[in-house]
């Protein structure tokens, strides 16, 4: 019964155009990052002073860097450093956002109140800026620029969490849980939690593409991955100072930001599709059957005249 | 009013009013003897299920009860401040079934888990013998293919059957009483009728009381042993069942009996209305 559910919740997954792109996409940065930074040889960390920022050739495919570095291995040697940073970021957010917005939802009205406002007004001040304040506290590196944006990204989840939970609450589930004499702890573990964890890992999914974006503007203000250390971003600081020597060195980066923010907010999108059966297309539409042989009728009627 | 020994339920002198003041129930005195199915009917905002939540104590935050004598089991109950007592005494002695079974069960998590759970939280046994409890409480309500249905989730049951998941919840630590919130309303008549059965018997069968609380008298007519009759926050009238027909009563009982539609009904002549001015 639930298995057959299940496939087909994989079948709409796949069978979109933007979910089976985006599941590929996935699987080919998942290969990058798994391969990881030494993964693609010598010449994409070690310098060769007799080669800097020169533009395409056999030997490097688009280009090196000012230390002498292939611009093309470079960059897909950076995908782990990238993901596992805005991976982590997320789910720091996640977690933490969802502690904060799930408590707030459950607590009497006066903590309910004031966490609220006390989301309101961290979502006031935007992501980036935010993630700098923080760096500016505790300090730039890898480490400062995850912190900074799994704290810059709480507010949101901690929204999200609090609508989720706020319908759960009202639920008759939950009165009934009460009514068997189950004590608050396995409510909220077993109730409310187990009913507001998928939407929250979706959602949580789709923001990765927002951080791998939040790492690479981190970086490219120079406030996060710091060398030896190499990520998009800060390669795309230094491709940015020798633009008129290789353009690819800027372009490179940008392209592959651009493409993992996209690939994996679809993929997200799709995973939300697929677990959500009211979003699968077998649903009335306006041009189909009734409406459609209507509109023909119509047409014909108009041609008699 | 028929006295009872050594009631499950007792109540005297229930009031219950928002926090502001305004009194939703007054003057409400009652008990509910062991065994016995005693059934509360009134017309939609006549105070029932108030009365339900307060004995369960799940009464609304600004919802505030007081009375002289609220006792279960002989336990005082506190209806504001659940203590750990009532907490215990919650999902043993008393359990409830709520009105729409398509809400009341956690969507996220297989029958089987929801039911051991319940068990498992009160009485320390293991695992499996909780499961195989539960099994047995599935047959019990006359589920076919209870080992299947344990591995289902809820969404996967229909509405009478997920009714008698609940009842069979209820029933699991053989409560002393089962408070039913209007248990039938959401389902169609059919299985109504198999639901109603199902509690006549499992009220022979484990010897719980049932307070079952319903604006259908015809309904309550055919299960309860005793009646009462709520209206607008009071208790109007308490009768025992052989006396539906037999004697006089308020006049707003009588028109809540005027509008059971019998096989001798004048299909032409509308069916008793109630008059607001009653």
């Amino acid at each position: 019964m639930s298995n057959k559910r299940q496939l087909r919740g994989f079948r709409v997954f796949i069978m979109t155009p933007t979910g089976l792109l985006s599941a590929i996409g996935v699987f080919v940065l998942l290969i990058l990052a798994i391969l990881g930074s030494e993964g693609f040889g010598s010449q994409a960390i070690v310098s060769d002073m007799a080669r800097t920022s020169e533009g395409p050739s056999a030997d490097h495919l688009l280009g090196t860097d000012p230390l002498g570095r292939d611009i093309f291995l470079r960059t897909l040697a950076a995908t782990r450093t990238s993901l596992i940073s805005a991976f982590l970021a997320v789910l720091l957010a996640v977690v933490l956002g969802g502690l904060w917005g799930s408590l707030t939802a459950v607590g009497p009205p006066r903590i309910r109140r004031l966490g609220a406002a006390l989301i309101d007004m961290f979502m006031s001040f935007g992501d980036v800026l935010l993630a700098i304040v923080i760096i500016a506290i505790i300090g730039r590196g890898m480490q400062g620029a995850i912190i900074a944006i799994g704290v810059a990204f709480m507010p949101t989840f901690a929204r999200f969490t609090h609508s989720v939970v706020s319908g759960i609450m009202t639920k008759d589930y939950l009165l009934a849980a009460r009514a068997t004499g189950l004590s608050k702890y396995v409510i909220f573990r077993k109730y409310v939690m187990r009913n507001s964890a998928d939407a929250l890992a979706v959602a949580g999914f789709t923001s990765i593409g927002e951080a791998v974006m939040a790492m690479a503007a981190l970086s490219f203000l120079g406030l996060g991955v710091q060398s030896p250390d190499f990520d998009w971003g800060q390669m795309l600081t230094d491709g940015v100072d020798i633009f008129y020597l290789n353009t690819w060195a800027a372009i490179a980066p940008a392209l592959v930001i651009t493409f993992t923010g996209l690939t994996v907010a679809f993929f997200g999108d799709a995973l939300a599709r697929a677990v959500n059966p009211i979003l699968w297309s077998d649903r009335p539409h306006l041009f189909g059957g009734k409406l459609k042989g209507l509109l023909d009728g119509k047409a014909k009627e108009g041609e008699q005249r | 009013m028929k006295t009872v020994e050594s009631p499950v339920l007792e109540v005297r002198n229930l009031h219950i009013g928002t926090a502001g003041g305004i009194s939703l129930v007054r003057n409400i005195d009652f008990e509910v003897g062991r065994g016995e199915i005693v059934g509360i009917v009134g017309e939609s905002g006549s105070g029932k299920s108030l009365l339900t939540l307060a004995v369960s104590q799940l009464l609304p935050r600004n919802v505030v009860a007081r009375a002289d004598v609220l006792k279960f089991l002989g336990t005082p109950l506190e209806p504001n401040a659940p203590s750990d007592l009532t907490g215990s005494l919650l999902g043993t002695d008393l359990a409830m079934v709520f009105q729409d079974p398509m809400a009341s069960l956690n969507p996220a998590r297989k029958i089987g888990s929801q039911m051991v759970e319940a068990i498992r939280f009160h009485k320390k046994i293991p695992k499996r013998l909780a499961f195989s409890k539960a099994e047995a409480a599935l047959s019990q309500v006359q589920i076919q293919d209870s080992s299947r249905v344990m591995k289902q989730y809820p969404h996967e049951l229909s509405g009478g059957m997920r009714q008698r998941v609940m009842i069979a919840m209820a029933i699991l630590l053989e409560p002393q009483l089962i408070i039913a919130d209007e248990p039938t309303t959401a389902l169609d008549v059919r299985v109504q009728a198999q639901v109603m059965s199902l509690l006549r018997e499992l009220n022979r069968e484990l010897k719980s009381a049932i307070l079952l609380i319903s604006h259908d008298i015809a309904l309550l007519s055919e299960v309860c042993d005793r009646i009462l009759v709520m209206q607008q926050g009071e208790l109007i009238e308490t009768f025992v069942i052989s006396d539906l027909f037999a004697r006089s009563h308020e006049p707003y009982t009588e028109a809540l009996i005027g509008a059971i539609p019998t096989f001798d009904s004048d299909p032409e002549k509308p069916l008793g209305v109630l008059d607001d001015e009653d």
